[in-house]
């Protein structure tokens, strides 16, 4: 599931992501992705971080917190690409991975793929 | 920049062996190395080494109570250690960490390479070992809180205007391992060598011998040899 507020992204990924043999689910809003997460139940949401109504850091940390979706893969997808925006996703939000755009597509997709296959675990 | 913190942000990476284990193998390579057990509060370098009791140490130094001469250790023609104490007095007693800047300051005019094996964690004392370095060489565990650990000292780096010279991720092997090319990414450092996870680096520890000494052929060893030749292209400054 890819969460962004700019349809360039979501068409961009959904067209990367789909060449590529994935099922993707675009989403431009949190209360939106909650509400689809219950349904679709991805294996792995895209989480633009500034987005109207709640961040990604805020969904993010929902997702974690909730039982039934804290064991989905969660990666930050930003532009917003200081160490400590990284810190504040991982540590505080709960995120699994950090990507920062822009992407470099090829490498981007092999990523994802790697997240799918082997998730990092904490400790 | 010929003065390098080997740091983390997270504990229990293995950046206190990392460090007296590159020391060896530099040194064997004809550098003048020096390693300076930064790590007030739990310092490790004696046991490492076999020099538990060593005396008189760091805290000596910043505690006003020994001059530099007196606390370097030459081990080999080419190899010197500042041990720290692991005696609670010393701990106890009123240290000033700048002091730690004058001591590599001084040590560097003497070595091709200062290693300072620093504390975990964000706090003052390892502040201070970074604002005494030239630049800080990361080290990782293959994990997220680890990655988070790197950034955070990344973070103290850059505040404390001391370059990053790379990452080293150790203990790799796991089934769950990031892959070091991610790392890189979410890092925006280059790895510079991965070690692998290694038994006998317990069994190293416990004869109180580096395991590039007391297990030369290990897997890890070749590792750290490998890291220390791209070290030794990337960082020291021939005199």
């Amino acid at each position: 599931m890819v969460v962004d507020d700019e349809e360039d992204i979501l068409i961009l990924l959904k067209r990367l992501l789909g060449s590529r043999g994935h099922r993707v689910i675009t989403v431009r809003d949190g209360r939106e992705a909650l509400r689809r997460m219950k349904e679709e139940k991805p294996d792995l949401v895209l989480l633009d971080i500034m987005m109207p109504g709640l961040s990604g850091y805020q969904l993010c940390k929902i997702i974690k917190q909730s039982s039934d979706t804290r064991s989905t893969t969660v990666a930050m997808l930003s532009a917003k690409s200081m160490d400590e925006d990284k810190v504040r996703a991982l540590e505080d939000s709960g995120a699994d991975w950090y990507f920062t755009k822009p992407i470099d597509t090829r490498r981007f997709a092999e990523s994802v793929e790697w997240l799918l296959r082997n998730p990092p675990k904490r400790g | 920049m010929s003065c390098i913190s080997i740091a983390s942000g997270k504990g229990g990476v293995g950046k206190s062996v990392l460090c007296a284990n590159l020391g060896v193998v530099l040194s064997e390579r004809g550098y003048r190395v020096t390693i300076v057990d930064a790590d007030i509060e739990g310092s490790t370098q004696g046991l490492l080494f076999g020099y538990e009791d060593a005396h008189p140490t760091l805290h000596d130094f910043l505690s006003g109570r020994a001059a530099p001469e007196e606390i370097v250790r030459s081990l080999t023609p080419t190899l010197s250690v500042v041990f720290g104490s692991v005696q609670l007095n010393a701990l106890l007693r009123e240290l000033d960490l700048e002091r730690l800047g004058q001591l590599t300051s001084l040590l560097e005019r003497s070595s091709d390479l200062v290693l300072v094996d620093c504390p975990p964690g964000l706090e003052e004392d390892t502040r201070a070992a970074v604002r005494a370095s030239g630049a800080v060489l990361l080290v990782l565990n293959p994990d997220i809180p680890s990655v988070a650990g790197a950034l955070k000292m990344k973070i103290l780096a850059r505040k404390a205007g001391k370059q990053t010279a790379g990452a080293v991720v150790n203990r790799v092997g796991g089934e769950y391992d990031i892959p070091a090319e991610e790392l890189e990414t979410i890092l925006g450092e280059k790895v510079l060598g991965t070690i692998r996870e290694d038994p006998l680096v317990r069994s190293s520890v416990v004869e109180g011998t580096p395991l590039v000494s007391s297990h030369p052929e290990a897997p890890a060893s070749n590792d750290i040899k490998r890291l220390a030749h791209r070290l030794a292209e990337k960082l020291i400054q021939h005199k």
